[in-house]
C-alpha cells in the first residue's frame, strides 16, 4: 500500500452558520466558494422559509457588513466556519 | 387583540433570538401590545442610543405601528428622534420626513400609508402590507422588521434633526 499525499489542494466548499431573524436556532449550510451571495442567500432563505422579497448576507459583526448580492462568497471573505445572517436588501420609501 | 397577542409573541422568540446578537433590548408590554426596542448606533468609538416603539393590534390583518420615541417613549415621530437616511449600499433610505413628522417608510409600517397620513397610496391600503411594494425592503415576521430597520440604523450617522 502506498501512502497518497494530498498537498496544495485548497478545498472548494466552505461551511457556514447562518442566523435568521425568524428563527431563534440557526442553520447550517455548505456552499461552493464561488457560488454568489445572492444565490447562497436565496437557499438559506428558503430554508428558513421566506417567500419573496430580496434576501442577503451580512457579517455579525459590530456593525454588521452587508455582503454584494453579485458578488462569489470567496470575493466577499466569507470562510470556513464563518457565521452570517440574513437580511433583507431592498431599500425603502 | 387576544389573536394579535398569540401572534406577536409566538414571533417574538426569534425577536429576542435577533436583539441578544445585536446589543438590542427587547420589552414586551403584552397588555397594550407594545414592543420597546433600544438600539445601538455606532459612531467611532461612540454609541447613539434609538428608541423605537412598535404597536402591534390588528397583528397581522395589518402591520404594527413603528416610531421612534425620545427616551421616555412618549414623544412620538419627531425627526430628532429617528436616525439620519443613510442605508448600506446606495438604497432608497426607509428613514424620512413626511410633513415635518419621521416616518419609517417601509411596507411593514402602518404610518406609510396614506390611510394614516403617510406618504403611500399606491400600496393599496396596510391589509396588503405582505404583498406591498415588491422591490422594496421585505420583512414580514417581528424579527425581520427589527433586522430591517437595524439594517439601516447602523449605517446613518445621527438624526433626521
Amino acid at each position: 500500500m502506498h501512502e497518497e499525499k494530498v498537498v496544495g489542494v485548497e478545498r472548494q466548499e466552505i461551511t457556514v452558520t447562518v442566523f435568521s431573524p425568524r428563527s431563534p436556532e440557526p442553520m447550517t449550510f455548505t456552499w461552493g466558494k464561488t457560488i454568489k451571495v445572492g444565490e447562497a442567500a436565496r437557499e438559506a432563505a428558503t430554508a428558513f422559509g421566506y417567500q419573496g422579497g430580496n434576501p442577503g448576507l451580512q457579517t455579525t459583526g459590530n456593525p454588521p457588513r452587508v455582503l454584494d448580492n453579485d458578488k462569489p462568497l470567496v470575493a466577499e471573505h466569507v470562510r470556513d466556519g464563518d457565521e452570517l445572517e440574513l437580511v433583507d436588501t431592498g431599500g425603502g420609501v | 387583540m387576544e389573536r394579535a397577542r398569540a401572534i406577536a409573541e409566538l414571533e417574538l422568540d426569534a425577536a429576542r433570538a435577533w436583539a441578544a446578537r445585536h446589543r438590542a433590548t427587547l420589552t414586551w408590554i403584552a397588555e397594550t401590545l407594545e414592543l420597546r426596542a433600544t438600539f445601538m448606533q455606532p459612531i467611532g468609538d461612540l454609541e447613539e442610543t434609538f428608541f423605537l416603539r412598535g404597536s402591534f393590534d390588528g397583528y397581522r390583518e395589518v402591520p404594527p405601528i413603528w416610531v421612534f420615541t425620545d427616551e421616555t417613549w412618549g414623544a412620538m415621530s419627531r425627526p430628532v428622534d429617528s436616525p439620519q437616511a443613510a442605508p448600506p449600499g446606495g438604497r432608497s433610505s426607509m428613514f424620512i420626513s413626511h410633513n415635518g413628522r419621521a416616518v419609517i417608510c417601509a411596507p411593514f409600517n402602518r404610518l406609510a400609508y396614506a390611510a394614516k397620513e403617510g406618504p403611500h397610496q399606491d400600496w393599496g391600503g396596510p391589509e396588503l402590507w405582505l404583498s406591498a411594494g415588491p422591490n422594496l425592503v421585505h420583512a414580514a415576521t417581528i424579527g425581520d422588521m427589527l433586522q430591517a430597520i437595524h439594517r439601516d440604523l447602523v449605517f446613518a450617522v445621527g438624526r433626521l434633526s
